[in-house]
């Protein structure tokens, strides 16, 4: 009986040690260089994806971006919840093709939260331009806009996609 | 002592041995990595750029130090900074907290090894007067402040990819 508690006692004492000098197994998993590379280039294709639905006004593939009920903060502070919503709102916005005022998305940073979600900042610089023509170039005077967003993305059954985002206009062309 | 002689010898023999397949095994371990593994390192190394210019726009002194490897060295203008302490430093004493973007607008990684990598990246750089938090109005800025091309080395450590070392050149500075 005594062997029995002394056997149970080393047992718990193992087992404390254990969970004492194993921080790793609370830790988030660890990712391998193959699934830290593609979490960042797919977070950062969304990036791309959004400026370039975006600036096209294409409308569906714009909010297909998001999750299906993802969110898209505005400058007004209006949030629009979900894809019918965030189509909606392209949709509505007048027609301007071609866009003349494309967002140079540059600097973008992907941070893993666990292996289905991430923290992204990405930064966009809109050129101010004299006009547009299909046939001729655009004359870039300044620029109009540059600023920050910041979105979580999460991997869903058909892939990486935003389910928050925000931004902040931090520079602009004086009135 | 004949017998002495010849097993000193057959000693120094193993131990030169030994060296030999040390240096071999760990020149061997340096493997020209596929063009799968180039790129992932590439995307991962463009990821610490991206982590060095937003955790220096928002002075995080943690996220930059972190960025870098424990000895990493950053070359800004005529001062260097040694190691994690020294780059957190940098940071936290920084007196000018103000609206800052470094903005990329291209990277080129070079691979050198499955642990050694090479950049040369270009960005501009828009400075402000001011912070602007939830609600304020945007800096008036027409003209970019500065452009820089980056030079970087990164190494593979026990903690990941990190920065090992980064110097820049400014190559267009606004003129006031």
């Amino acid at each position: 009986m005594r062997i029995r508690a002394n056997v149970n006692k080393s047992l718990w004492v193992a087992l404390l040690a254990l969970l004492a000098f194993s921080p790793s197994l609370f830790a988030v998993e660890e990712m391998s260089q193959e699934g830290l590379a593609n979490m960042i280039a797919d977070c950062k294709q969304l990036e791309y994806d959004y400026a370039t639905y975006r600036v096209k006004g294409d409308a569906q593939a714009f909010a297909n971006v998001f999750t299906e009920e993802g969110e898209w903060g505005r400058s007004n502070g209006r949030v629009l919840v979900g894809r019918a919503a965030i189509a909606d709102y392209i949709n509505a916005l007048p027609a301007r093709e071609p866009d003349a005022n494309p967002g140079l998305t540059t600097t973008v940073k992907v941070t893993p939260i666990d292996s289905s979600n991430a923290n992204t900042v990405s930064y966009a610089l809109m050129p101010a331009s004299s006009g547009a023509d299909l046939d001729d170039p655009v004359y870039l005077r300044r620029f109009h806009i540059a600023s920050e967003s910041r979105s979580v993305c999460t991997l869903t059954d058909s892939g990486w996609k935003i389910a928050k985002r925000e931004y902040s206009t931090l520079f602009t062309e004086p009135e | 002592m004949q017998i002495m002689k010849t097993s000193f010898n057959s000693i120094s023999a193993f131990c030169l041995l030994s060296v030999f397949i040390t240096l071999f095994a760990s020149s061997a371990n340096a493997v020209e990595p596929s063009d799968k593994e180039k790129n992932e390192i590439a995307i991962i190394c463009e990821d610490l750029l991206a982590g060095y210019a937003i955790y220096r726009d928002r002075l995080d002194a943690e996220g930059y130090s972190n960025t870098f490897a424990e000895d990493g060295v950053a070359l800004l203008g005529s001062n260097t900074f040694t190691g994690r302490d020294a780059l957190r430093k940098y940071i936290t004493e920084h007196n000018n907290h103000n609206t800052h973007m470094i903005m990329y607008t291209d990277h080129d990684i070079t691979v050198i090894s499955d642990t050694e990598a090479v950049g040369v990246s270009t960005a501009v750089v828009l400075g402000g007067d001011r912070i602007v938090g939830p609600g304020d109005d945007p800096i008036y800025m027409d003209r970019v402040t500065a452009a820089n091309e980056y030079h970087s080395k990164f190494k593979l450590t026990d903690e990941g990819w990190k920065l090992a070392h980064i110097e820049f050149d400014r190559i267009y500075q606004r003129e006031d």
